[in-house]
């Protein structure tokens, strides 16, 4: 008996003494020591909304920037690519904005809104007007930008608090009139006169006020893409704005351009990380670069970089046609399927005008330097707005104070302006020699600009904005897809596409990513079953299915005018050591050339 | 004569308890019986009878009957049983016929054979089931890939957990000469008592001590081993560096004719004079300049060791030094390591145990550099004095500018570190009566990591061209980890039934914490200091703590010998779970029976035992602060060096469970022949559930992953042992051990709302791993060449290459694999070799692809590089046809491509499968040959016992793959869901070439 009591109290004792050890860590062991507290978690002031600015807007300009110098540049015709924008042939590259999954504008343009979600949090648990304004223009900008690229996205359950593991989708429609709305109450919060932490504002510094003018300016930008779908709309928003600039106050000069300033040390412009391979693929296409010089416009030794070398024989090759002694020249815009044919164009890269050095510095290698990692990426401009305002006076949308002419011409100074472009540099005098213009009224009456010189209003004012738009994201792509001025054409060769690409229309979307339909292939489907503009998720003719904004245009709207490419080698410029170069070249230039410029055959 | 009762009991001399169940049998008849509960019997017999007493694993007894009526009879347990008691869960000591589940023992004797400094390397062929990947030939040694039975777990981890002397541990605690044992807790039945930590196995390491030795001993153990390459490739030695063809040095910046490139695809060498680094020497061949790179490096461990034991008290105490000098230049490290283990009877009933273990390894660099692929023109020991003259410490030279000279990196860009290690182990056990044993344990484990890198002027970093002002950085991390445990043990026979019953619990508690500072840029040249710099100073800090709770009980039933039960449960509380959701259940069953005791079988058959089990065991989240659901970064600082925190695309599950395995086994242990022909077998079965899945979802959540628990594994195997001693004789002996296994680990499912998703690890950028249901682990997902319906590779009318979507490409997972020892003694002579197979799996052979692009194997040299058509097909107006010369010429490529154009096009790097090749091999691990010199010679020097011995490992190697050693793995280029390295088997990017270790040991007993 004693010897049963003996180890009963030692086995309870030792229960008892071990129990007390479980679980009794402190309450705070698993709280990690090692990286800042969740939003959530945190006592009301551990967050400055402020803290999450920085990356905020970070999230959306990294990734884009590149996707739209890329893509954007060649899809709008800025650019005449060397090599393949990526694998497959380069014409379905050309007009498409597959999204590879990773690093593409929909993972970024998602992944903002966590971020946009921590700032809002913080700033609404401060009771923090400003920054609640700033989230929530930022998020608009975020889901225009989406929508706009998309048609058709999750957005209510995206921005729940907890979003499901797999959001549903919305029509644009509603996605698009609730950010409208969303986008005025934002501005509308902002107090004037306040400023906020300048040190993690790239865009703006924390001055209120532009954040105010920015997002008013936004509002005319989105007013005037959904101008063909729903007019009235956009004529009460137009007006609501324009009438009340006191309450809705917009930008009223180059400096209330809405730029992202890059530190140049851990956000650092996609100009600088561009290798110089990158540069090579993307000269200038020969139809920006000549209507350019055709204009004598000053932007072009700021847009681009004189030729490194040159052919002498103008039967044989395309030689540069700008008369000054800096040679300027495109390469051949929409050369179609072999990586290899497109590249012997001309004899490739070094005969072509490549970006230039206004926006990236280069060494002696063609590397960037590190002071081209600061170049500001504009997402919205005071030249962009008036050339909106000049559109809708002529269309009759807005009454306004300023005539359509004023605004365009206005337009056209402030892209001058913003670019540096100026009539008496050195740059400009050894583009175009004896023929250079004075100054910006003498530009502003050359027959091709003057707005009242004959030609159609509404294409010289998107034929400016078109010089103008060069980087400003995706803009002139949107604009394009809106009013197919002024007319691009397509390659022949494009037409071979239509299993694959848009074939000769203009994209009228991005591709969604491929991982959507693994990821949240449920909503997928039943956005497919519910008529929403999504079905078109592979290679396929991604016209087929028309966004919300573009409907009451209809595919054939996107048609666009065709040009004879030439065949390789036989019409390619001649090319010493290879004998099938060049024998058809001359016939081809003689008959097709011209073509492609729609202000030569087809001057209006 | 009359017939008397003669009465009795039989006890064992281990414990001095009855034996029940002993049989007593009267010689020549069939009279018998046996004895009771407490060891007792009685039996008729007459004087001058012959009692035969006999039991299983004991020795058997005869005893003639004579006066005594009452007789006293102590059974010897059987010598050739005692090397059966295995070390199972929480270092108990069991023997191995009582075991419903497989545990394989590998001796400390056999680990020290032929030494490496990575003890795990040395169970490689010795157990069955357990696929071990040894690491290359780099310093210290570490590093190996082990994974038992399959990889259960997606997450990326599958180590084996390490429990050194009963407490938590690294399989490198302790040095070779020092190990006792090592056990290998395979399935879940064998680790349940680890609960959720023994998911993927368990390795138990029992060091030596002085217990069972008498009086003074002192034993010394010399083991010298030399190292050199295994496998180096084979290069061509006609074309020197360049690009198409040509090459002149100017001033290796580019400046010259390609004098900056890292190809081989320059002119062919003449002899001719031509402008090289080293000046306007003959363009020859330096055929060696790869092979002279490396040095014959070196291991040597020395150990002492003092044993005493007396009545009620017994210890070791071991020093060893370890003194490694690598195959890179100037690359070595020296471990120096006490031991000591002490037990003394305090009491009559009363029994302490005290181990303290002391080790500072002192690393002076560890830099790797890959020679492999420096051109073949390249003089590389007029690269030694790597300083440009007249500029010693602010310029290196070097053949090219866009590299750093690999003697600089090895002298002037070292990578070093001091690792201090206290283990102190104490125990105590108190019988608190004949029945009942209490135990106690405590364990601490402190380590001390400081490490230092410094990088000279003019060091050449692509990615962070500020190093060429220098870099420095130092960081120190300290570890403790505390470990407290009891266990009270009840034992008890009811009548046929003898029954133990115990009860204990365990608490951990691990503290890490790390500071480390960094700079880029020095102000003065060779100072390194983190006060002499140019730039601000990054500083990393990182601090963790947690802890682990558990109870666990268990009982072992055994009836008669004939059947064994055990039944185990566990319950671990963790604090890296959530506090609502941390604590978890794990119980095993196990049973089995030895048929040759339940039932009358032929003589031949010497011992039969069946056992099966269930289990379930766990896979605990291995680190801190993981179940946070929205988680932060603030690495990056706001422009102005200001807090930024960063919130991360992945969304963390705060309620994830550990993952579950939930295991069954059964096996056969059959013993034929006086033992002398063996089978172990065993088959497997386990489910893995509750897979912590970094998922990736729609980005339309605001998040790349979702940090789910989700998914199933399944594993399925068979694992034999086979033990043959052919020859038995009293001069010669032969014996042979042969395992084999086969594991097949598929994914049942991931996650059912989305059951389109796969998970991806990438290997490179354009090579993955990816699990998709209903596949087997491992398979490789990449890029193929298109082919024609007859199989022949594709290719455009311009002789490119042409590539399909992602695909499968196969698994790096063997098919089976085995080994086969054979030990031969001879007198005195002992030889024994190991070889292991390993058959099926893939192995991407990174450095082929490399040796080829660049123009430096032997295959690069094909046809005097000129005049190439690729060996394929096109596709022309639907038809295929061979490519021809003809095609290629329409493409400009005038008499076909030269080497580089053909290499290129053949090994670009965005398709997989150009490397992707079978990876079988067969390997002499190990061989020995050992001379234990006669008693008769040593004596006079008082020793008792002097074996020398001629050692080596890796020997040699056969297989298919080229180049290298096909034994390999790589570090794959994204991080685990815990954010750790994952080593991918079959990804051969390593730039360190595998060893071949031959050397002597020598062993002295006094």
């Amino acid at each position: 008996m004693r010897i049963s009591r003996q180890i009963k109290v030692t086995l309870i004792a030792l229960v008892m003494i071990f129990m007390a050890g479980c679980d009794t860590w402190e309450p705070n062991i698993n709280v990690d020591p090692n990286n800042p507290p969740s939003v959530k978690d945190s006592k009301k002031n551990d967050y400055d909304p402020s803290q999450f600015m920085l990356d905020m807007v970070w999230r959306l300009v990294d990734g884009w920037d590149y996707a739209y110098w890329n893509i954007g540049s060649a899809v709008c015709e800025y650019h005449g690519k060397t090599i393949s924008l990526s694998q497959g042939n380069r014409h379905q590259a050309w007009h498409a904005f597959d999204d590879s999954d990773g690093g593409g504008p929909w993972e970024n343009g998602y992944n903002a809104v966590r971020y946009i979600k921590k700032m809002k949090t913080a700033a609404v648990a401060m009771n923090d007007k400003n920054y609640t304004a700033i989230a929530n223009i930022w998020e608009c900008y975020d889901f225009f930008n989406l929508t706009l690229l998309y048609g058709d996205i999750p957005y209510t359950e995206t921005l729940l608090d907890n979003a499901p593991i797999n959001p549903k989708y919305d029509k644009q429609k509603d996605i698009y009139f609730s950010l409208v709305s969303k986008m005025k109450a934002a501005s509308l919060m902002i107090e004037k006169g306040e400023n906020v932490n300048s040190e993690t504002d790239l865009i703006f510094g924390g001055e209120m006020m532009k954040w105010k003018k920015f997002a008013n300016t936004l509002l005319i930008r989105y007013a005037m893409y959904m101008s063909d779908v729903a007019p009235d709309s956009t004529k009460a928003l137009l007006n609501q704005i324009i009438s009340d600039p006191d309450t809705y106050p917009v930008m009223e000069s180059n400096a209330d351009n809405a730029y992202f300033h890059y530190d140049g040390n851990q956000y650092r412009s996609c100009m600088y990380s561009l290798s110089a391979s990158k540069i090579d693929e993307a000269p200038f296409s020969n139809v920006f670069v000549e209507r350019l010089i055709t204009l004598k416009d000053p932007r072009l030794p700021v847009y681009a970089r004189p030729v490194q070398f040159t052919h002498s024989d103008a039967s044989k090759n395309v030689l540069p046609s700008n008369p000054g002694t800096d040679k300027y020249a495109g390469h051949l815009y929409g050369i179609t399927t072999d990586n290899a044919y497109a590249s012997s164009w001309n004899d490739g890269a070094n005969y072509a005008s490549k970006l230039g050095t206004y926006f990236r510095t280069e060494d002696d290698k063609g590397t960037a330097t590190i002071a081209c990692a600061t170049f500001p990426m504009a997402l919205a401009t005071y030249s962009e707005m008036l050339s909106f305002l000049a559109e809708a006076s002529q269309k009759g949308l807005v009454r306004y104070t300023k005539s359509a002419k004023e605004l365009y011409e206005l337009s056209i100074k402030a892209s001058f302006d913003m670019n540096n472009a100026i009539f008496t540099s050195d740059k400009y005098k050894n583009a175009f020699g004896a023929e250079a213009i004075a100054n910006a009224d003498d530009y502003l009456i050359q027959p091709q600009v003057n707005f009242v010189g004959g030609r159609d209003k509404l294409l010289l004012i998107a034929e400016q904005k078109w010089i103008a738009s060069f980087l400003l994201s995706f803009e002139p792509y949107f604009d394009h897809r809106r009013t197919m001025l002024p007319p691009l054409r397509a390659s022949s060769g494009a037409a071979a596409y239509v299993a694959t690409g848009s074939a000769t229309k203009f994209p009228s979307r991005a591709d969604y990513p491929s991982s959507e339909l693994s990821t949240n292939a449920i909503n997928v489907a039943n956005a497919n079953a519910n008529s929403y503009d999504i079905p078109v998720t592979g290679q396929g003719d991604r016209n087929l299915a028309l966004m919300w904004l573009m409907r009451p245009k209809g595919t054939s709207f996107l048609q666009m005018p065709v040009f004879q490419e030439p065949n390789y080698k036989a019409e390619y410029p001649f090319r010493s050591g290879d004998a099938q170069f060049g024998t058809g070249f001359a016939s081809w230039y003689s008959d097709n050339w011209n073509s492609m410029f729609w202000w030569k055959n087809n001057d209006k | 004569m009359y017939s008397q009762t003669i009465t009795g009991k039989v006890t064992s001399v281990e414990d001095k308890l009855g034996i029940p169940g002993v049989t007593i049998l009267k010689k020549g008849t069939k009279i018998g019986t046996i004895t009771d509960v407490d060891g007792l019997f009685s039996i008729q017999a007459i004087k001058n009878d012959t009692l035969l007493i006999s039991y299983v694993g004991m020795t058997p007894q005869m005893i003639v009957i004579k006066e005594k009526t009452y007789l006293e009879i102590v059974l010897q347990t059987l010598t050739e049983e005692i090397s059966e008691v295995v070390v199972t869960a929480l270092g108990l000591k069991r023997n191995e016929k009582a075991l419903g589940y497989a545990v394989q023992k590998v001796s400390g004797d056999e680990i020290a054979k032929v030494k490496e400094l990575d003890v795990i390397n040395a169970l490689s062929g010795k157990v069955s089931g357990v696929n071990i990947i040894q690491a290359d030939g780099s310093i210290g040694g570490g590093g190996s890939r082990i994974v038992i039975r399959g990889e259960s777990s997606l997450a990326g981890n599958n180590d084996p957990l390490y429990i050194i002397n009963g407490i938590q541990g690294s399989a490198n605690d302790m040095a070779a000469d020092d190990i006792e044992s090592i056990s290998v807790l395979k399935g879940p039945a064998a680790a349940a008592l680890y609960g959720s930590k023994a998911g993927g196995g368990v390795v138990i390491i029992t060091s030596k001590s002085g217990k069972g030795v008498k009086g003074t001993r002192v034993e010394f153990n010399s083991n010298t081993t030399f190292q050199s390459p295994l496998v180096l490739p084979k290069y061509q030695n006609q074309f020197g560096q360049g690009e198409s063809g040509e090459y002149s040095y100017f001033d290796g910046n580019g400046n010259g004719t390609f004098d900056d490139t890292y190809y081989n695809w320059g002119p062919a060498f003449d002899g001719q004079p031509r402008s090289q680094f080293t000046g306007n020497d003959p363009w020859v061949a330096h055929p060696n300049n790869v092979k002279d790179f490396y040095q014959l490096g070196h291991i040597f461990v020395n150990n002492v060791s003092l044993i005493q034991a007396a009545e009620k008290s017994s210890f070791r105490f071991s020093y060893s030094n370890t003194d490694q000098k690598g195959i890179m230049p100037n690359n070595g490290l020296t471990t120096n390591r006490f031991d000591l283990n002490s037990d003394f009877s305090v009491l009559k009933n009363l029994t302490l145990h005290a181990g303290l273990n002391y080790s500072r390894t002192n690393c002076a660099n560890d830099r790797q550099v890959d020679p492999r692929f420096t051109p073949r023109s390249i003089d590389i020991s007029a690269l030694k004095d790597y300083w440009v003259p007249g500029m010693e410490g602010s310029q290196q030279m070097n053949y090219r500018r866009s590299a750093n000279n690999p003697y600089f990196e090895l002298y002037e860009t070292p990578n070093s570190y001091t690792d201090s290690k206290v283990i102190l182990n104490l125990s105590a056990q108190y019988d608190v009566t004949k029945d009942l044993t209490i135990i106690g344990r405590y364990g601490n484990v402190y380590t001390n990591n400081e490490y230092y890198t410094k990088n000279a002027y003019s060091t050449f970093d692509k990615y962070n061209p500020q190093k060429l002002k220098g870099y420095y950085k130092n960081g120190q991390a300290n570890n403790v980890e505390k470990t407290a445990e009891f266990l009270a043990t009840y034992s008890k026979k009811i009548s046929a039934i003898s029954g133990k019953i115990s009860f204990g619990g365990t608490h951990y508690r691990k503290e890490y914490s790390k500071v480390q500072g960094e700079i880029t840029g020095l102000m003065f040249a060779d100072l390194y200091n983190l006060n002499n710099r140019l730039n601000p100073i990054t500083i990393d800090n990182y601090i963790s703590k947690l802890e682990r709770n558990s109870l666990y009980g268990f009982l072992n039933l055994d009836y008669l010998g004939k059947v064994y039960l055990d039944i185990t449960a566990r319950n671990d509380w963790s604090s890296t779970l959530h506090p609502k959701n941390n604590s978890f259940f794990y119980p095993s069953f196990a049973l089995s029976g030895l048929m040759t005791e339940i039932f009358s079988l032929p003589k031949v058959i010497s011992f039969w035992k069946i056992r099966g089990s269930w289990a379930q065991v766990g896979k605990d989240i291995p680190e801190p602060y993981f179940v946070t659901e929205d988680k932060y970064d603030w690495s990056k600082p706001t422009p102005t060096g200001n807090v930024n925190p960063n919130p991360i695309n992945i969304k963390t599950d705060p309620y994830l469970n550990p993952e579950l395995t939930t295991g069954k086994e059964i096996g056969t242990d059959l013993r034929l022949f006086k033992n002398r022909l063996n089978f172990d077998i065993a088959a497997y079965q386990s489910v893995t559930t509750n897979q912590i899945l970094k998922t990736p979802v729609s980005n339309t959540t605001g998040y790349s992953f979702f940090m789910v628990n989700a998914g199933k594994i399944e594993s399925k195997g068979i694992e034999a042992t086979i033990n043959v001693v052919p020859v038995k004789k009293k001069d010669f002996e032969w014996s042979v051990q042969l395992n084999w296994s086969l594991d097949r680990t598929n994914v049942v499912s991931l996650i059912d709302s989305l059951p389109s998703i796969s998970k991806t690890q990438s290997v490179n950028s354009y090579l993955f791993v990816e699990d998709r249901v209903g596949q087997r682990r491992g398979t490789f997902y990449g890029q193929a060449y298109e082919r024609t319906p007859n199989g022949d590779q594709l290719f455009s009318l311009s002789g490119d290459t042409r590539l399909t979507n992602k695909q499968a490409l196969g698994n790096y997972n063997p098919d089976w694999m085995a080994s086969f020892s054979n030990d031969f003694r001879y007198k005195d002579f002992t030889f024994s070799f190991l070889l292991d197979l390993r058959y099926g799996g893939l192995i991407y052979n990174e450095t082929e692809r490399k040796l080829n692009m660049y123009g430096l194997s032997e295959a690069s040299a094909m046809n005097n590089r000129v005049g190439l058509v690729p060996n394929g097909y096109v596709q022309e107006n639907g038809a295929y046809r061979k490519l021809t010369l003809a095609d290629l010429e329409k493409f400009g490529k005038i008499g076909g491509m030269s080497g580089q154009e053909y290499w290129a096009n053949m090994m670009e790097e965005t398709c997989p499968e150009n490397e992707l090749i079978d990876d079988t091999y067969l390997k002499l691990r190990e061989a020995r040959i050992a001379y234990d010199v006669p008693k008769r010679f040593i004596s006079k020097l008082k020793m008792q016992s002097l074996t020398v011995a001629l050692v080596g490992r890796n020997l040699a190697v056969f297989s298919k793959v080229k180049h290298i050693d096909p034994e390999t793995f790589g570090i794959a280029s994204g991080k685990s869901d815990f954010n750790y390295d994952t080593k991918v088997p079959g990804y051969a990017n390593s730039n360190m070439p595998s060893v071949r270790s031959y050397g002597f040991t020598l062993n002295i007993k006094f």
